[in-house]
């Protein structure tokens, strides 16, 4: 059964945002034979609160993103975003927060947190779960 | 079809840890998932200046498996170094990081310029126990630390006993064999322990002799020490508890350092002096209580099966019914083990199992008739098999649950006592 790979980045090439700054990720669907293809561009844009909507991460940094406190970094934005991402196998971004995090954890949904090129994480993370699967 | 093992005696290789630990100023470094510490810890007097808490390590998680684990490594010992005051860090390696194929050596191997020696030790379980991961310690800081020394000082003789922490006297014992070795006028040289560590490693190339007081364990080791730095060793396979298997022990030590044999004789004969002594004082409580326990079992390492079997047959006069080896000796060293079982006294000899499986030996004890009450020697899983049969029981080997043991040991004269003294207490609690 395939599954599918969200990624976030602005170039379609490196993965280069962090999950609390994307506003679209990129969606790629991996097929029963372990090929992958993009699939879509995903609006996850999630509005909450007027004081919010621009530069959410930076916001987030300043006032700590576990606090709780509602905001940009509050547990329930955070929630929205990743029920959006809800139907991937994994995510990767070039950071994620400890809530998002645990949020993910809660869905099953793995979270790689790393900085290079998608095709050459991509291959791997693929590599990773077709011997994960049982097939080779 | 996987194999359950019931009531393992044994660690992981990571396991191993606890032999750094055991090393004065010597820091573990992890290189593996979350918890593993925590899980091989005891908490039988492992805290203090390093404890299991504050190890270093690398927590690896499902990212490292896919993209690799290197770079937090690099970071962690770079951290360490910074952060924690150690004279030696040791990296060890978990399951996950060998099986991605993390090159840890490679990473260590960017640290050679550092003040401090770091070294490494691949431990991951499935390489074996903490026995074997033990000898990859020893092996690490021979093959990576130490350098051949051509000045050698006369009368050092490194010691080697079994593994700290697993075994629960290990302080007490390898201190015991210092004074033992040191009795015969040598210098004994051991790198565990209180006031040990860094400045005792330095000086091993500096030896005269490897002693290995071990069945199997570190013999690895020795034979490795004596290719690289021509140190000649001697491995006195049993851990010499009582006077007729230390005597045995002075005797041969001696004989292998060229001690003049009348000043091996003088040493051996003040300490039987006053082993019999006591023997002798405490003779009638030997002789009444001896009708409860006819037969026994040990449930231990190789080093306290083979040690108190000895014991108890050549010392005690009692008879050995079957002896139960739980260290999973490997299969090469097992012929050899068994032989010194039937080595015994009064022509007895005791047949020795090599079994793993704790119901596998729960099922022979429960079933062999020991013509009265059993006297168990193990580890606290034996406990309740041995009250069903109304025996008398003895927690000796790991786990040990029953017993807390700062600085007691049993080998040597001293020790003997010290085992007579905890048979008998359990003994005479029978009746009063």
């Amino acid at each position: 059964m395939g599954f599918r790979i969200a990624v976030g980045t602005s170039d379609g090439v490196n993965i280069n945002l962090k999950f609390g700054e994307a506003k679209t990720v990129t969606i790629y669907e991996v097929d029963d034979d372990y090929n992958y293809k993009l699939l879509e561009t995903r609006n996850v844009n999630i509005e909450n609160g007027e004081n919010c909507n621009k530069e959410p991460e930076e916001k987030c940094s300043s006032s700590g993103c576990n606090s709780n406190r509602g905001g940009c970094g509050g547990a329930g934005a955070i929630s929205e975003k990743v029920q959006l991402l809800s139907d991937c196998r994994c995510v990767i971004f070039t950071k994620v927060g400890f809530q998002a995090m645990k949020q993910f954890e809660k869905k099953a949904i793995s979270v790689f947190d790393i900085d290079i090129e998608i095709d050459k994480a991509l291959e791997k993370i693929i590599a990773y779960y077709k011997k994960v699967n049982g097939k080779r | 079809m996987a194999k359950l093992l019931d009531k393992q005696r044994y660690k992981c290789a990571l396991g191993a840890m606890q032999s750094v630990q055991a090393i004065e100023r010597a820091l573990p470094v992890l290189h593996s998932g979350p918890g593993c510490a925590q899980k091989l810890s005891d908490t039988n007097g492992s805290s203090g200046y390093f404890s299991p808490n504050i190890f270093p390590c690398t927590s690896i998680n499902e990212k490292d498996v896919v993209f690799g684990g290197v770079k937090k490594l690099h970071s962690t010992i770079d951290n360490a170094l910074k952060v924690v005051d150690a004279d030696l860090y040791v990296v060890l390696t978990g399951c996950i990081p060998e099986i991605v194929g993390d090159d840890t050596g490679e990473v260590v191997s960017e640290f050679a310029d550092s003040d401090k020696p770091v070294i490494y030790a691949p431990t991951a379980g499935f390489k074996g126990n903490n026995y074997k991961g033990h000898e990859q310690v020893v092996d690490a800081i021979i093959d990576q630390y130490l350098k051949k020394s051509d000045e050698k000082e006369k009368g050092l003789v490194n010691i080697w006993a079994d593994v700290p922490y697993q075994d629960l006297f290990w302080l007490g014992n390898i201190r015991e064999l210092e004074k033992l070795v040191a009795s015969l006028g040598l210098t004994p040289n051991t790198i565990f322990g209180y006031k040990r560590g860094i400045k005792n490693i330095d000086k091993i190339t500096k030896a005269e002799f490897n002693l290995l007081v071990s069945p199997w364990v570190g013999l690895g080791s020795m034979k490795k020490m004596e290719k690289k730095f021509n140190i000649p060793f001697l491995h006195y396979k049993t851990l010499p508890i009582g006077a007729t298997e230390t005597s045995k022990f002075l005797r041969e030590v001696g004989k292998f350092a060229g001690v003049d044999n009348e000043k091996i004789e003088s040493v051996i004969k003040e300490n039987e002096d006053y082993y019999y002594y006591l023997i002798e004082r405490y003779a009638d409580l030997f002789l009444e209580n001896r009708v409860i326990n006819k037969q026994f079992t040990v449930v231990a390492d190789a080093q306290y099966a083979l040690g108190i079997t000895k014991f108890l047959v050549n010392d005690l006069g009692l008879i050995p019914a079957k002896q139960f080896v739980v260290d999973d000796t490997p299969s090469k060293y097992r012929e050899d083990i068994k032989k010194e079982f039937e080595n015994l006294n009064f022509n007895i000899k005791a047949e020795a199992s090599f079994e793993t499986d704790g119901y596998k030996i729960h099922e022979e004890i429960k079933n062999h008739d020991y013509h009265g009450y059993p006297l168990v020697l193990g580890g606290y899983y034996e406990k309740e098999v041995t009250e069903s049969l109304k025996g008398n029981f003895i927690n000796i080997s790991w786990p040990v649950q029953d017993k807390v043991v700062l600085d007691s040991h049993y080998a040597g004269y001293s020790g003997g006592i010290r085992l007579i003294e905890d048979i008998y207490t359990v003994a005479v609690q029978r009746f009063n």
